[in-house]
């Protein structure tokens, strides 16, 4: 499990330039800028530039390689953080100060040690929060430039305060005032970040709830669409009843037979080729789940898709995150769609069925074309529909995976595609 | 010996299936009976719990009773898990997904067409 996870880390991070670049490519340019700059100097206790300096950027090097993968940015900061963080320690805890820790080898474990230490918790914290805020990111698009600004400046800021800390030399009282600077800009830092978020999660909330109401508005809509055609067959109905009963009376058996043969089978006909099909989803009472199955229903048949809904049983609430469940049936429902359209005479069923002690929804739609080999299917990047598609099934699977109770189970059967998601309660 | 169960609420109906059945198995000889043709699905239920059988269900879908044929399907597989079920059905929107999942069902047949009766048994 976490060696998929970080294989998964791994192959994202290989990806971004971006990441590559901070990671690998500026720590080593900065020491090598730095040295040019300072390297003649000699440092307290005696060391050399490279002695004092080659351990931390080495250490560099690697926490952004690794942190760099969760979080972007912030692994640099993270370490300048945690080491003025060590230095506040040592001063304040054991009364050591900065030349002594450069002078002696086991005050620099110490020193090392409190690295590590802050380090490894700042950034599982980061790690934590960027997972939170990963659901966030389409939401932080809009505010991708005032970010990345505010990292540049951040990023910046530190490198020049090392910089400028460095020309007059890490004294103790600078490295301490440094110190409550980075606190300052941190705690700054964290409020803006934390109003921005504020704002964006409002923002998402209210965009959700347009969203919800344009899918019960479109529901109602369908509703009313089924109503009136209820009413135009009612009075067919009267209408028919009435002639037919006019035949009776005349006894006439021949022209009943004709104008029950003629007339009313056909209307028969009419009412199962039904457009009724939005009927099921009042057993569907979860409205976010009710809103996503309209909004494709509605689509599918505007595609003059053949889609069925079932629910025979009221299904009021489902263990499973709505958000998640909803990105899930998603990605399923416009696979089905995609796949459908493309195909005459092709027929989509969506079914929920209550189970024992689990949820069952079922999506079945007929497969026009070759059949695809199932392995394949949830492969990142592969699609039955050309380049540069195929994220939404193994991202269906991501989001399976991180639900306990949940389980997904793909089918082929003859010309059906299944997909079986199981809710257990 | 296969036993055949009907359960379907229309009066006319009902005979009409059972009728359908009885000449079935007398035209072509088959190793079978109907055991049952009630319009109570507890009735079903009741035999089933007491008797030892691998049966053959037809049952409507959706019968005057507080147990839909769905849920009695459901509740005959769990004392017949061999037997096959097959829904009669009006439903012009097919609850296809639901018989197969929730109760296994062998099949389904629309009544207003009963030429598929034939396939259905076998």
């Amino acid at each position: 499990m976490l060696a998929t996870q970080l294989k998964y880390d791994l192959i994202m991070f290989s990806r971004e330039l971006f990441y590559l670049i901070f990671s690998i490519v500026v720590p080593p340019v900065t020491y090598v800028f730095l040295g040019h700059l300072v390297g003649e100097n000699t440092f307290a206790g005696g060391l050399s530039y490279a002695q004092t300096y080659t351990p931390s950027f080495i250490l560099l090097i690697t926490f952004s390689v690794v942190f760099f993968i969760t979080a972007p940015f912030f692994a640099v900061i993270i370490l300048v953080i945690s080491d003025h963080l060590c230095f506040l320690a040592n001063s304040f805890l054991f009364d050591i100060s900065v030349e002594m820790v450069n002078a002696q080898l086991s005050y620099y474990g110490l020193h090392l040690l409190f690295f590590l230490l802050f380090s490894v918790i700042l950034s599982v914290i980061t790690h934590k929060v960027i997972r939170k805020l990963k659901q966030f990111v389409p939401v932080f698009k809009h505010y991708f430039l005032f970010l990345m600004s505010l990292t540049v400046l951040t990023v910046s800021f530190f490198y020049i305060n090392i910089l400028v800390s460095d020309r007059s030399g890490f004294s103790s009282e600078i490295v301490q005032f440094n110190s409550f600077i980075f606190l300052a800009y941190f705690a700054l830092f964290i409020t803006i970040l934390g109003l921005l978020l504020f704002s964006v999660i409002k923002e998402m909330k209210v965009k959700n709830k347009q969203e919800e109401y344009k899918q019960l508005r479109m529901y109602s809509e369908n509703l009313e669409e089924m109503y009136g055609e209820l009413q135009k067959f009612r009075h067919d109905y009267i209408n028919i009843l009435s002639s037919m009963s006019e035949y009776i009376r005349t006894k006439d058996m021949e022209g009943l037979e004709t104008y029950f043969n003629e007339k009313v089978m056909p209307t028969g006909q009419g009412i199962k080729k039904n457009h009724y099909k939005l009927g099921a989803l009042q057993n569907v009472k979860v409205t976010e789940v009710k809103g996503t199955l309209v909004s494709k229903l509605i689509k599918a048949q505007d595609l003059g898709i053949d889609i069925a809904l079932e629910a025979t049983e009221p299904v009021h609430q489902i263990n499973m995150d709505y958000i998640r469940l909803c990105r899930c049936l998603g990605i399923i429902l416009d696979n089905a769609i995609e796949e459908a359209e493309q195909f005459d005479g092709s027929s989509i069923h969506i079914a929920f069925i209550q189970k024992e002690n689990a949820l069952l929804i079922v999506v079945a739609n007929t497969i026009g074309g070759e059949i695809p080999k199932l392995y394949k299917v949830f492969q990142q990047g592969y699609s039955t529909k050309g380049e540069n598609r195929g994220l939404g099934l193994s991202n269906l699977k991501e989001i399976v995976s991180k639900c306990e109770n949940v389980t997904l189970e793909t089918k082929i059967k003859g010309k059906m595609f299944f997909q079986e998601l199981e809710i257990a309660d | 010996m296969v036993d055949i169960f009907i359960c379907e609420d229309d009066q006319q109906q009902k005979e009409k299936i059972t009728n359908y059945i009885k000449n079935y198995i007398m035209i072509e000889q088959l190793d079978m009976r109907i055991t049952l043709s009630t319009d109570n699905p507890d009735e079903i239920i009741d035999y089933v719990k007491s008797n030892r059988v691998t049966g053959l269900y037809f049952l409507d879908v959706d019968l005057k009773h507080e147990k839909s044929g769905i849920v009695l399907g459901a509740e005959i597989r769990k004392y017949d898990a061999r037997g096959s079920i097959v829904f009669v059905t009006t439903h012009s929107e097919l609850t296809y997904l639901t018989f197969l999942y929730k109760v296994e069902a062998l099949d389904y047949i629309i009544k207003d067409d009963f030429t598929d009766f034939t396939a259905a048994c076998h």
